[in-house]
This record gives structure tokens, sequence and C-alpha cells, in this order.
């Protein structure tokens, strides 16, 4: 058998199974079983959040205190952020944009042009994985915008990433 | 009868056996023949006539063979060079007298040359076709290889390469912003890049673009980096459409270069394309605390 394994949930190297005639034997199939070794169960989710920027120099063109909160009952890992809308920010239409985690900590130092921003801006962890950044449950992600072209724009933001459920141990 | 069934393969599982490569072959063997054709006119020598092993395999070569046309027998005489000039022969051989198996191969790595003088001692012109036979050598995964000596790295993705926290450290995603404004023709020497306090930064990527509110649109910079030590990293002045990636795709900036907190990296910008221009970057990459 070639050294060849598997990561498991956490990240813990498995050996590969062989297949077994007995892995067909779907009558023996119960209730889901916890992952051995799994603490946590990941699912995919998207919280998304939309808002009209006013045109620069009236009211309503600079948003620094918005808030997008995430459920309640489930850590988020958020890993990355997607820019979409009516009409998708491009180099003349952009407008500014910084995030603030529930650290405290922000996305970058300044307001930057969503058009040096749009998809994601995590890099990969050393062993493959996003970097995600974790928002607690019921926390929320602070919103800082602002337009300063000449129209209005309509700002949608997906915050993609994983709703983490962790796994309690059956008795 | 046997109760576990082994996976034949590790790859795809539909794929028929022969269409897997052979991990464990060292070479795969084909046969195969150089035949290049080279004119002399007539009474002429021509010399070095260079004949180039293909960079995909080596080649064993076993046998010579020329097609003369319809030149007379004893009229055309060859010579045979190794790839670096040096005589196989003292003298010039009629084709007759050198044609056939060769008593001991000669194996002529890829990439590289044989080369052959040719002598057309008849009355009119010739195309001498000058046919090499033996068998090509190649490596066991197929014709992806590389001159030898020049055998690319085992394939490392992007992120493998960079730095990871000591135990009690963690990495945050973190972005540095900056526009730089600039007239036409405008150079501007060691604009600073001021890091924050908090955390020191390492950059791995690059995303940017330029604007204008003038007629004759935006004009274009070129950039030079220089690190936290003054280090500059890059000869010259690279155009900002190379210097910067177009968000989401960074332009990597590998290896990550690190910003220390409280540190100023700098930009030098030369605007070249006469017009006013605003330039608009971000600095992407991770912020190291501890935990």
């Amino acid at each position: 058998m070639p050294n060849l394994c598997e990561i498991d949930l956490c990240k813990q190297p498995q050996s590969i199974c062989r297949i077994r005639p007995q892995d067909f034997d779907l009558t023996t199939c119960g209730v889901p079983q916890v992952p051995t070794n799994g603490r946590f169960l990941d699912l995919y989710k998207v919280y998304p959040y939309s808002v009209v920027l006013a045109a620069a120099g009236s009211a309503g063109d600079i948003l620094l205190d918005e808030k997008k909160s995430v459920d309640a009952n489930t850590d988020f890992i958020l890993d990355k952020i997607s820019f979409i809308g009516t009409s998708p920010p491009t180099q003349a239409s952009g407008y500014y944009v910084r995030f603030q985690w529930p650290s405290g900590r922000y996305s970058s130092q300044a307001l930057q042009d969503v058009q040096t921003f749009l998809g994601t801006m995590y890099t990969l962890d050393a062993d493959g994985m996003p970097q995600g950044i974790r928002i607690p449950a019921g926390n929320n992600i602070g919103i800082g915008l602002q337009n300063q072209g000449v129209a209005a724009v309509n700002v949608t933001i997906l915050f993609e990433g994983r709703s983490r459920f962790y796994l309690r141990p059956t008795a | 009868m046997n109760t576990v069934i082994l996976p034949v393969a590790y790859s795809n599982p539909l794929a028929q056996n022969w269409r897997l490569p052979s991990f464990g072959a060292r070479r795969v063997n084909r046969y195969y023949r150089y035949g290049p054709t080279f004119t002399v006119a007539a009474g002429t020598t021509v010399f070095n006539q260079s004949i180039p092993i293909q960079g995909g395999a080596d080649f064993l070569w076993r046998e010579v063979a020329f097609n003369i046309g319809a030149a007379l027998p004893g009229t055309i005489f060859a010579r045979f060079r190794d790839g670096k000039g040096k005589r196989m022969s003292k003298d010039l051989l009629a084709v007759e007298e050198l044609r056939g198996p060769i008593a001991i191969s000669q194996l002529l790595p890829r990439t590289s040359q044989i080369m052959v003088d040719l002598q057309n001692t008849g009355a009119g012109s010739i195309d001498v076709q000058v046919i090499l036979k033996g068998v090509s050598l190649y490596q066991s995964v197929g014709i992806n290889t590389m001159p030898a000596g020049l055998e690319p790295e085992e394939y490392v993705p992007l992120w493998a390469t960079y730095s990871t926290p000591l135990p009690g450290w963690h990495d945050e995603p973190f972005d540095y912003y900056f526009e730089f404004s600039a007239t036409a023709l405008q150079v501007q020497n060691g604009l600073p890049l001021q890091m924050d306090s908090d955390a020191d930064f390492y950059w791995r990527g690059v995303t940017g673009f330029s604007t204008s509110d003038d007629e004759a649109g935006p004009g274009l910079q070129q950039l030079i980096w220089r690190d936290a030590w003054d280090n500059q990293l890059s000869p010259g002045p690279i155009v900002q459409a190379n210097a910067l990636g177009q968000a989401p795709q960074c332009r990597p900036i590998n290896p990550e270069v690190l910003c220390p907190a409280y540190s100023t990296p700098t930009v030098s910008l030369e605007e070249y394309a006469g017009a006013r221009t605003d330039l608009k970057f971000a600095l992407r990459g991770v912020k190291r605390f501890r935990n």
C-alpha cells in the first residue's frame, strides 16, 4: 500500500481505507454518526448586505458604522467577501470600503477603493486552507463605506464562509 | 474468494490501465529517426551542418543512412562531428562507406546537437538527406521533460511557500491601501508606505489601477518598490500593468516581503504617458499577531 493518506475534518492524517464489499451494504446504515475525532461541522453560509450609497457630498454618502450580524447559534468563519449588485463596481463607479472584525481590528488601515479589493482578500494557510476570520455567534461584521462618485451607487456585499456547528459526542 | 477489493489506481479509476503512466519504468524507448536535408552545391564542401536533438528525449544513435538522390555513387562524402565540432573521423568518407550500423552506439543528450561536413564532388547541386536512426529515450512520465540539468523543481503551490506563525501566534488577512496622484511626467521618489504599529505585515500580493479626470485619460506610472530596509525590489521601474494585479487577482509577491511594525517601505513612481493620474493600490497580505 503506498504511503498515501487523507486529511480528516480536524486535519488529522488518516490511512486510506480499502474498499470492502460490506461497504456497499446499505442495510446496516443507521443514524448519522459523529465523524471520528470530529469536533465541528462546517456548512456553507453567506450573509448578504445591501445599501444605496448616495452621491458624494449629499447625505448618506458616507456610512462608517454599518453592521452585519451573524446568526446567534453558530460561529461564522468568514473566508470570502464578494462585491456584486445591480451596478457592479467599476473603476469609474467604485466606492470605498473597510471592514472591522469583532476583535476590533480592521481589514485595512484606511478605506480602500473597492476595485483594489473585489473578491476574497484572504490568502491560504501554509497547509492550503483558507485563512478564515472567526465571527463569534451573534457578533457583527463592521462595515465602513464611502462614495466618492457623483452618482448614487448600489452596494451589495456577500460575506461568504462557513457556519461552524460544534459537535458533542453522543453517549 | 478474496474479500478485499484492491484499488488498481489512485487517479481516475475509470481510466484504462494502459493509459496510466508507468511510474515504475525509468525510461520509455521509442524508435526514432532524424533526417535533415542539406543542399550541397557542385564541387563544394559545407562544414558544421547542425542536426539538433529534440529536447524531449535523449537519442541513442545506432545507425546512419544517406539519401543522395540522383548523385552518382562516390561523389558525396561526409564526416560527422560531435556537438562541439570535434571531428569523428580524420577525413571525409564516401557516404556509401559510412552508411550502416554504428559499431558503438552514441548517446546524444536531449537539446544537444551533432554536426556533419558534406562534400559534393559531382557536377550538380545535390540535396543530401542525413538520416540518423536510433532510439529516443523518454523519461517515464512522458514528453514533458526538460534539458538535462534544467529539470524544474518539484511543483510547490504558492501558499506552501508562505511563512507560518510560531506557536502562540496567528495571521490575520490585511490590506494596506494607498493613493498617489501625479502630474504628467512627474517623478516621485521614496514615497512612504507607512506600516501600522500593531503587528508585522507579510506582503504577499498587490492589486491596483489608475484613474484620472484628465481629458487625456489616466496617465500611466511605473514603479519601484523598496522594502523596509531600502532594498530595491526590482532593478528598474516596472510599468503599472505589470506591477499591479487587477483585483481580485493579485500580482503575487513571492517570496513574501516582511514589513515590520512601525517600518516604512517605499515606492518610487514615474508617470510616463504624459497625463495626470491617480494611482490606487493595495498591498495585500497578513498581519501576524500574538494569540
